[in-house]
């Protein structure tokens, strides 16, 4: 057995974490009481002041209405199908003078998207919470599958089905689909609480317990037969965040423990093979699902401030991944044999350490430097062994080892800022990061990074602000494809997100302000990545976007927004069909238009106000390819989103209010991987059939809301 | 070993300052006195909800000593208000308060500074030299102190306020595939720590991926067959706030799965529209394309699962 790790890691890790200690061990100040000198404030009796005893309590209920079902309409909201839902919310904060306080907060009652959460303490002092948040995610519409079981971890296919080696033979394919609707739910409880003790300790505890259940779709294959299952889904992933903390005037250390851990109650899926088996026995086939895992990290934290010149803070993180999951077999096909493996479960072990330094030295009002020292070491002590693998449920394959991938990065960053007399700060920075990876194609990697700033104040009106920068990405080590890797990588291919890189980047904005009431801001963004070195994989990207901003709010009770939005996306890459030098390209184009423009006038008519709302997003993607042939092209994929709502609240009576809205969505969307892609089209595919979708829904509530406090 | 110079020479320069500590700078010269009567005095000219709403807040509540009402009332954030209370000559303008004057900052590191002297643990502790300070902002940038309703703190109106200047993110939250920010599910605060932390894009978590793997746990690992990409670096695939395309994805399948992978066979062949429905559909571009049968891409710990399909 061989466990493989980065080379011991450098003294200046060891360094930061003695700073860190170091940290603690600073001048004791008692802590300033605010900022300003104190007051003799014997006389001040506060008469004018209304009772601070502060109760404000309100519950809504009501009703609203869908006018047509649609999975992505209702995704994350709660609202997919049609008709009728009931409203309820309820909000109650009640303090007392002696700062006791309680809170108790409900939205969506009537929907799956449901959120409560509860507060109680004494301020200053101590506080406990209960959170509750249901979140329902439909994750495609229109789906359907021959599969008996669908969302449960065995999947069997119709007692009379006939299987063929295509879509188009399988008699039984069509006559056998049902609808189903892949949807996964996502249930959060948390429970919380914190104390303080004479402003210098902090203690709090933070409990999270998610649950996620539903079905999802997942490819699964046999050699170049694939099929999609709707798989069930049943996760717990529990967290805390345990925080001790101590605080004096002049520095402060934090000590934490973060734990997390996950456990799935469905570990496989087992599904029977719909297409003709390619071997002996391979009519039913096993898909892992992910393994239960838990993480467990200690965090240093804190901060020193021996004086105005000089701030410092740091962070040191130490934690540790496990993952001891029993193995499936190699295979469920019987036929196979008995195919040994060299251990039962993986005791998969990742150690992690990052840390992060800044010292923030100012030496006057218009200069400040920063300089930061950052580490992350993913060390991977995962055992190596030489596993023998069944392809497909098939046939036994070549042995081959687990690669446990570990990395180590490490950087430093200066940056000054200069304020100028004018109005005006001029800023520089520069960074430099060194990334070593193990059983990858380059064993290091550095990045330079030198950015300037110049933000200006051209009037009191106009705020200019422009920052451009040069990131170069470099090799340490030459760039080799793996030899252990059958069949190998094309040779002049380079990784993308290993490859050499050159990317220019500019961002400038402007803030007018012609009124004390009115913005209009403009910004641009732009990037261009420039992988120089590459003759096969992505060459180029660029990222530019523009926006307008507007807001505007003329009287106390009117108040106005608009904005206007475009992305666009551009990669350009190269491909070998014939495993030799470049014979096609890929350009990929994204590019998004969004607009919006909001108005609310309160008091419109004694007791009533008004509002508007409206929202529109077109995104357009093109994809072009160019090879050798003269290739056909693909349609464009299209989403459009347009949403307008309207809402007014009239105060009927002091305790009573009328809430009223009133909106329509529009979306409609056209995806050439997923239309017109039925059960049957691919003739080595069983697809879900899953369509892109569209809807034009109409929605409307109508509330009371009743103030009892 | 550049670093390690660069580390020693911090630690050098620290610990020739732990010595001889400058003395804070008396932020305080000739401030005007302060008013005779506290809240009462302001309370004379100012009311309205807009003022009073401070007095359902915490903010308000005498019996903590660590609020401003326990202290100096108004004047514990405004500054000591004598000259902005006191008499005028005839002509003369009155005086703003020292500071959060209706007109706006006049000095926004004095403004933060009052604040962060009370507001100066946990999360807080990394405001000095993080990006939000840089740009300028202060506490009343985001927060609404004079109300009980602020509507930062609350996870369904958060976003919108992070939104007045991150117009990009904005957008994006817009796009087809996003996170539950729009639909009030999520908040920017689930991930990011806008009063600043020591790692880029003020994150809540040390990095990146322990951000990401803090709700996704089961793409966390470690697996049996790892995805080097999918350890490494969740952005390498995915985008935060929004795409154009499903699962947040940078780009499609196979095209993005072709930036990495050029094994001979299909993994190299360009995929044209000839092989959309109507021409001669293929299993390695329709549908999840590359995921119809690798599907594990972010890791298996199935046995014969090292290409990534079971």
């Amino acid at each position: 057995m061989e466990t493989v790790c980065l080379p011991h890691r450098p003294a200046h890790v060891w360094v930061t974490g003695c700073f860190m200690v170091a940290m603690s061990l600073g001048n004791q100040d008692s802590r300033a009481q605010g900022y300003w000198p104190t007051a003799d404030t014997a006389e001040w009796a506060c008469r004018l002041c209304p009772e601070q005893s502060q109760r404000d309590g309100r519950v809504t209920a009501g009703v609203g209405h869908v006018s047509d079902s649609s999975a992505k309409f209702g995704d994350y909201t709660g609202l997919d199908e049609s008709g009728p839902y009931w409203l309820g919310e309820l909000e109650v904060r009640t303090r007392n003078e002696q700062g006791t306080y309680a809170e108790a907060q409900a939205k969506n009652l009537g929907l799956d998207s449901r959120q409560v959460r509860l507060l109680y303490g004494e301020q200053g002092r101590y506080d406990i919470g209960f959170e509750y948040q249901q979140i329902p995610h439909f994750v495609a519409e229109q789906a359907r599958t021959p599969f008996l079981g669908a969302g449960t971890q065995v999947l069997t296919l119709p007692a009379n089905w006939e299987r063929a080696s295509t879509t188009q033979g399988m008699s039984q394919l069509n006559p056998s689909l049902k609808r189903f609707f892949p949807t996964l739910e996502r249930e959060t409880y948390g429970l919380n609480a914190g104390a303080r003790r004479n402003d210098r300790w902090d203690y709090s505890v933070d409990f999270r317990r998610t649950e996620q259940q539903g079905t999802r779709l997942q490819g699964a294959s046999f050699l170049n037969t694939a099929v999609v299952l709707p798989i069930g889904v049943d996760r717990v992933t529990e967290r805390m965040d345990a925080r001790l903390s101590y605080r004096e005037d002049r520095w402060y250390l934090q000590a934490a423990y973060h734990g997390s851990q996950f456990d799935n109650n469905a570990d496989s899926v087992i599904w029977d093979n719909p297409f003709s088996p390619l071997a002996e026995g391979g009519d039913r086939g096993r898909l892992a699902q992910e393994p239960g895992n838990d993480f467990h990290q200690l965090v240093l934290s804190g901060r020193w401030q021996p004086g105005r010149l000089l701030q410092t803070s740091g962070r040191l993180a130490v934690g540790r991944l496990r993952q001891d999951e029993a193995f499936l077999p190699a295979t469920i096909n019987p036929w196979v044999g008995d195919v040994n493996q060299p251990a039962l479960s993986l005791d998969g072990r990742v150690d992690t350490l990052n840390g992060q330094v800044r010292a923030l030295i100012q030496p006057g009002s218009a200069l400040s430097v920063v300089a930061e020292l950052y580490y992350d070491d993913r060390d991977n002590r995962t055992p190596r062994l030489e596993f023998t693998p069944v392809r497909s449920d098939l046939a036994v394959a070549p042995t081959q080892f687990n690669r446990p991938y570990s990395f180590e990065r490490a950087g430093s960053k200066l940056r000054a800022d200069l304020k100028t007399g004018s109005g005006t700060t001029v800023s520089a920075g520069l960074s430099r990061e060194t990334m070593e990876r193990s059983f990858q194609e380059t064993e290091k990697t550095s990045t330079t990074d030198y950015w300037g700033e110049v933000r200006t104040a051209l009037t009191k009106m106009l705020d200019v602000r422009l920052k451009g920068g040069q990131e170069r990405r470099r090799f340490v080590e030459h760039y080799r494809p793996l030899d252990d890797l059958v069949p190998g990588e094309n040779p002049l291919l380079r990784r993308y997100h290993l490859g050499e890189r050159d990317r220019d980047q500019v961002r400038a904005s402007v803030n007018y302000l012609p009124r004390d009431w009115m913005t209009l801001s403009v910004s641009l963004d732009y990037a261009k990545d420039d992988y120089f070195n590459t003759r096969i994989g992505l060459t180029e990207a660029r990222d530019r976007s523009h926006s307008l901003d507007v807001s505007v709010r003329p009287t106390e009770n009117l108040s106005l927004y608009a904005f206007a939005t475009r992305q666009r996306i551009d990669s350009d890459q190269a491909g070998s069909d014939n495993f030799s030098t470049p014979d096609w390209t890929g350009h990929q184009q994204d590019q998004v238009d969004t607009f919006g423009v909001g108005i609310e006038r309160e008091a419109l008519l004694d007791g009533l106000d008004v509002g508007l709302d409206y929202g529109y997003s077109y995104g357009r993607g093109v994809i072009e390819m160019e090879t050798r042939a003269n290739a056909a092209p693909f349609p464009d994929l299209k989403t459009h989103l347009s949403r307008l709502e309207l809402f007014a609240r009239y105060q009927w009576s002091e305790p009573l209010s009328l809430g009223l809205s009133f909106g329509v969505e529009h979306y409609r969307s056209a995806d050439f991987f997923i239309d017109a892609v039925a059960p049957d089209t691919v003739a080595n595919l069983l697809a879900s059939g899953q369509q892109s979708p569209r809807y034009s829904v109409q929605f409307g509530q109508v509330s009371l809301t009743y103030q009892f406090w | 070993m550049v670093y390690a110079k660069a580390t020693t020479a911090l630690v050098v320069l620290v610990a020739l300052l732990t010595g001889g500590a400058l003395a804070q700078t008396d932020v305080h010269e000739a401030l005007p006195a302060f008013s005779d009567q506290g809240a009462d005095t302001c309370l004379r000219c100012h009311s309205g909800d807009t003022v009073e709403g401070i007095f359902s807040t915490p903010h308000a509540v005498a019996s903590d000593p660590g609020t401003p009402f326990a202290q100096q009332q108004c004047e514990s954030c405004h500054g000591p208000g004598g000259d902005h209370a006191g008499r005028l000559r005839p002509g003369q303008e009155r005086p703003a308060p020292l500071a959060f004057a209706h007109q706006g900052s006049v000095n926004r590191e004095q403004e933060v500074a009052i604040c962060l002297s009370c507001h100066q643990s946990q999360e807080r502790n990394h405001w000095q030299g993080s990006v939000h300070e840089r740009q300028g902002l202060t506490c009343t940038s985001c927060h609404s102190v004079h109300t009980p309703h602020d509507p930062v703190m609350n996870r369904q109106e958060q976003a919108s306020v992070c939104f007045d200047c991150h117009t990009r993110e904005r957008a994006q939250s817009l796009q087809a595939s996003a996170h539950p920010m729009r639909q009030g599910q999520m908040a920017c605060t689930e991930c990011h720590q806008p009063h600043g932390t020591l790692n880029d894009a003020m994150l809540v978590r040390g990095t990146l991926n322990e951000t990401c793997l803090e709700c996704h746990a089961e793409k966390r690992g470690p697996f049996l067959w790892e995805h080097a990409p999918a350890a490494e670096d969740c952005a390498s695939c995915h985008v935060p706030h929004g795409s154009n395309h499903a699962s947040l994805l940078r780009r499609r399948a196979p095209l993005l799965c072709q930036e990495c992978h050029s094994r001979a066979g299909h993994p190299s062949i360009a995929q044209t529209g000839e092989r959309l429905p109507e021409g001669r559909p293929s299993a390695a571009l329709l549908g999840g394309s590359c995921t119809n049968c690798h599907s594990q891409v972010h890791g298996s710990n199935h046995p014969s699962g090292r290409n990534l399909s079971r």
